[in-house]
């Protein structure tokens, strides 16, 4: 696999950028593999001594009468889609009712280490330190789509 | 820099577990020298979003030549989180960033880019340009016994001024007394 399976780009008409601003991806919108809007990008966790992203925090609205939760969620488990400037994941909304979230006034301690293991329980990796997140990037994390994105 | 010390200036070991923080929070802290100069601030955090990590933090400075903010790229390793004071500091005078490559607003680098390369050899990161395939900078800052810590760890920073004005809505309402508490968290968030 290679790193640019992370990135989605097919328009040969714009150039292929894989480094891109936080503030730029904040808000983008998160759809699964059905094209169904999971949620928007509402924040960028980073562990701040290797410079690694850890965590996407989505933000997913329309929970039984809740309203919007939010969900960290393994940065592994996005892909970004440069043609349509949004984020795909695989999952659907059921998977989100029942992940560990939290409220937009209540962050968690994500450098707590039992909370990063609900998260890596939950979502099914081993997240939480740099080097558990490089080798999740193996084919098998992502490769249970059939998804044809035609990479160049 | 030198790239041997630790990522993370701190003498409150007791809150030495928090080490994420979320990129938009960090993204307005200011950048102090050895000399307690202040240097300037990171504008932006520019991610490399196949690797997950930090390709560099974008700095502002403003001012020293009369024309307004520059822009420079600066790897992460060159940065150092100073939890005691709630800021970044960079190894470098003002003399030193006025012979530092910079680069326009509308064209931020790339890690590909040649003119990332170039700062990034400026600055002593370890990687020459991490765009380049097979030239592969993922164990580059991840070193044993970095600490971080950081009070607000998990509270972006952006949030603040919709917090306050949600806070003041809620005061108004019935609820009001009890919700005064959370109008006093975020103010006192709110540093800048």
């Amino acid at each position: 696999m290679r790193n640019e399976d992370k990135v989605v780009h097919t328009d040969g008409s714009t150039p292929y950028r894989r480094v891109m601003s936080a503030s730029s991806m904040m808000k983008d919108y998160v759809y699964n593999r059905m094209d169904e809007e999971m949620g928007s990008l509402k924040e960028i966790m980073v562990d701040v001594p290797s410079g690694k992203v850890a965590y996407a925090v989505l933000a997913v609205g329309g929970f039984l009468g809740m309203g919007e939760r939010l969900f960290a969620i393994p940065w592994t488990s996005l892909t970004l889609d440069e043609d349509r400037k949004c984020f795909v994941m695989d999952a659907n909304k059921e998977r989100f009712e029942k992940a560990p979230g939290f409220d937009k006034n209540n962050w968690p301690d994500m450098a707590d280490s039992s909370w990063a293991t609900s998260i890596s329980q939950y979502w099914g990796s081993g997240v939480g330190t740099p080097d558990v997140i490089e080798r999740r990037r193996t084919p098998a994390s992502y490769g249970s789509s059939n998804t044809d994105y035609g990479h160049k | 820099m030198e790239n041997t010390g630790e990522k993370t200036i701190s003498t409150n070991l007791s809150a030495s577990a928090h080490r994420m923080a979320p990129a938009s929070a960090m993204a307005k802290e200011y950048v102090y020298n050895e000399t307690n100069e202040e240097i300037g601030s990171i504008k932006e955090i520019m991610i490399d979003v196949p690797k997950g990590r930090i390709a560099y933090a974008v700095l502002g400075v403003g001012g020293f030549l009369g024309l307004g903010e520059h822009l420079f790229a600066i790897p992460w390793e060159a940065l150092a989180f100073d939890a005691d004071r709630g800021c970044f500091r960079l190894h470098a005078s003002k003399e030193r960033l006025k012979n530092a490559p910079g680069f326009d607003k509308n064209h931020w680098p790339d890690t590909a880019d040649p003119s990332w390369g170039q700062a990034n050899e400026y600055w002593g990161g370890p990687l020459a340009a991490s765009g380049v395939p097979g030239n592969s900078g993922d164990d580059l800052g991840v070193k044993a016994g970095r600490r971080y810590d950081r009070e607000t760890a998990g509270y972006p920073d952006k949030d603040v001024d919709e917090k306050a004005r949600e806070a003041r809505r809620a005061i108004d309402s019935e609820e009001g007394p009890s919700l005064r508490a959370a109008e006093q968290v975020g103010k006192s968030r709110a540093r800048d």
